[in-house]
């Protein structure tokens, strides 16, 4: 497994540098906050997970390496492995980068909080969110390809966003059976409003409880991800 | 002598295209041709033998085991070219060296730059500026550097100068001197594998037509030379494919010897050739 994870290090790896350089102009933007940080970290784990596949989709060696001899599921399983390396990667690359603009640098229009973002609370909902995305996108991929694994996945993500905004509203501005998470001190840094959000449900639940509740919420969004993944890949046909 | 590839009853059902019933044997220290047109299923069977693709029935045995039983063993003995090499083109011979080795308990670096030196390949040329010969003489290199028992290529010659066949086909020649490794050669280039090949394997819109050694078949296949007269009704059945023109007729047979019996003097006949004999079979059978 970490055989394949190295031959996709050696396929991306300068792919994955210029991503990591053109991140680096980031401070130019001028949504400067919490969440934008986060949106950060996550597109630049998407740009290179992304960049991996296509190399492989446009050199067909995924033909070459079936071939070889190693297990579908595997291959598979690297795909995931590679995922959590490069969110670990990226996640300390952003941090450190951020750390440079507020320490070392002191810009002092960037509005990010660095501690709340590396807390239990950020940095459980930075990795339940990579593993949701992970564990959602990879069945399709493997299922349909990268191009329409790809398209179904943002079609699935949309109405997904779509369903939670419509449940949003049912539940604050029709049924009135919740306050709105929308309000003016959320939406100011909305990173930070969702980091504590995060933490009214570990206050409520316990610290024990709560860890427990996100090891198996992301426990089992991988395991039925990664069973469909090897059941997909294992009648793919090349 | 034991069989390195056993194929019983294979089926691939693709809908407008069916792989039906395929069963041939290659026994260990030689090379098969695997001959037929543009179509006829030999890359599906590849294809089958290195689970590429699933089977819809029918039995893969390679050294002796299941190929999707024991898969990732008898894969690590087996070097493989398919018709169009697939590597990373960005990275450069050495780098595409550096994905494909750690797979393999059994290869030998030193043996994959001899190659190279010998193939005039520079490994730090990056893939995609390599011609498609080049690039063919690469995924050789590669398939052969693991010390694989079993070689599988798939049109490996097809689009490559007569110069690189040659050399390919020696290389492949050099390469059972040993007696112990085996080689599976698709083509639909006759004339290689004339060159080569101790067993031919010839298919046919899915189906196997025949497979047996070569010296066998160009023994027993024979082109008859006539004049139209002799055709009747009992004549044309015996024949696997007729050419008839004006003057006369040429025809292929699967039994020298009855021909020369049947035609003592009245006709030409001569040994069919691999190309003679694809060119008759694929035209359909008895058509004048």
């Amino acid at each position: 497994m970490l055989k394949l994870c190295g031959k996709d290090f050696m396929a991306g790896r300068w792919w994955w540098l210029l991503f990591m350089a053109s991140y680096v102009l980031y401070f130019t933007f001028p949504l400067m906050q919490s969440l934008g940080l986060m949106v950060g970290a996550v597109a630049l784990i998407t740009a290179c997970v992304f960049v991996t596949l296509f190399l492989e989709d446009r050199f067909k060696t995924e033909v070459f390496y079936a071939s070889l001899p190693i297990r579908r599921s595997s291959i598979v399983l690297a795909r995931y492995v590679l995922t959590a390396f490069l969110s670990l990667v990226c996640l300390v690359f952003v941090f450190f980068y951020g750390y440079l603009l507020i320490s070392v640098v002191k810009l002092r229009w960037i509005a990010i909080d660095l501690g709340s973002l590396l807390s239990l609370d950020g940095l459980t909902g930075y990795v339940v969110f990579i593993t949701f995305l992970a564990a959602l996108y990879f069945p399709f991929y493997f299922r349909h390809g990268l191009a329409r694994g790809s398209f179904i996945f943002a079609a699935v993500l949309l109405g997904l966003v779509i369903v939670l905004a419509g449940a949003e509203r049912l539940t604050t501005n029709v049924l009135h059976l919740t306050e709105t998470l929308f309000v003016p001190e959320f939406l100011k840094d909305p990173g930070l409003g969702i980091i504590r959000t995060i933490g009214t449900v570990r206050d409520s639940l316990g610290l024990p409880l709560f860890v427990g509740a996100g090891f198996l919420l992301m426990a089992g969004m991988l395991v039925i991800s990664v069973r469909l993944s090897v059941r997909f890949y294992e009648r793919r046909e090349f | 002598m034991a069989n390195v590839l056993e194929i019983k009853n294979l089926c691939k059902n693709y809908g407008d295209f069916a792989l039906k019933d395929v069963s041939f044997a290659l026994p260990q220290g030689y090379i098969m041709g695997l001959v037929g047109p543009n179509g006829a299923g030999k890359t599906t069977i590849i294809k089958l033998l290195l689970k590429l693709i699933n089977k819809d029935g029918g039995e893969v045995r390679v050294f002796g085991r299941d190929n999707i039983m024991d898969e990732v063993a008898i894969k690590s003995r087996i070097g493989f070219v398919h018709d169009t090499p697939y590597f990373y083109e960005q990275l450069s011979l050495k780098n595409v060296k550096a994905t494909v080795a750690p797979f393999y308990r059994d290869w030998d670096d030193g043996l994959f730059y001899r190659l190279l030196r010998e193939f005039n390949l520079p490994a730090k040329k990056l893939f995609r500026t390599l011609s498609r010969g080049m690039k063919m003489k690469f995924a050789l290199a590669v398939a052969l550097s693991h010390h694989a028992d079993f070689i599988i290529l798939d049109e490996p010659t097809s689009g490559l100068d007569p110069v690189f066949r040659r050399e390919l086909l020696a290389k492949l020649s050099a390469l059972i001197q040993d007696e112990k490794k085996s080689v599976l050669f698709s083509t639909h280039l006759t004339s290689d594998l004339e060159r080569i090949a101790d067993y031919i394997t010839f298919i046919n819109r899915g189906e196997i037509v025949f497979s047996a050694a070569k010296d066998e078949i160009l023994e027993k296949w024979a082109v008859v030379k006539g004049g139209n007269d002799l055709l009747n009704e009992d004549s044309r059945s015996f024949f696997k494919g007729i050419r008839k023109r004006e003057f006369g007729f040429e025809a292929l047979t699967s039994d020298a010897v009855e021909a020369r019996r049947r035609f003592p003097k009245s006709a030409v006949i001569e040994k069919a050739s691999l190309e003679d004999i694809m060119f008759y079979l694929t035209r359909g059978a008895n058509h004048a």
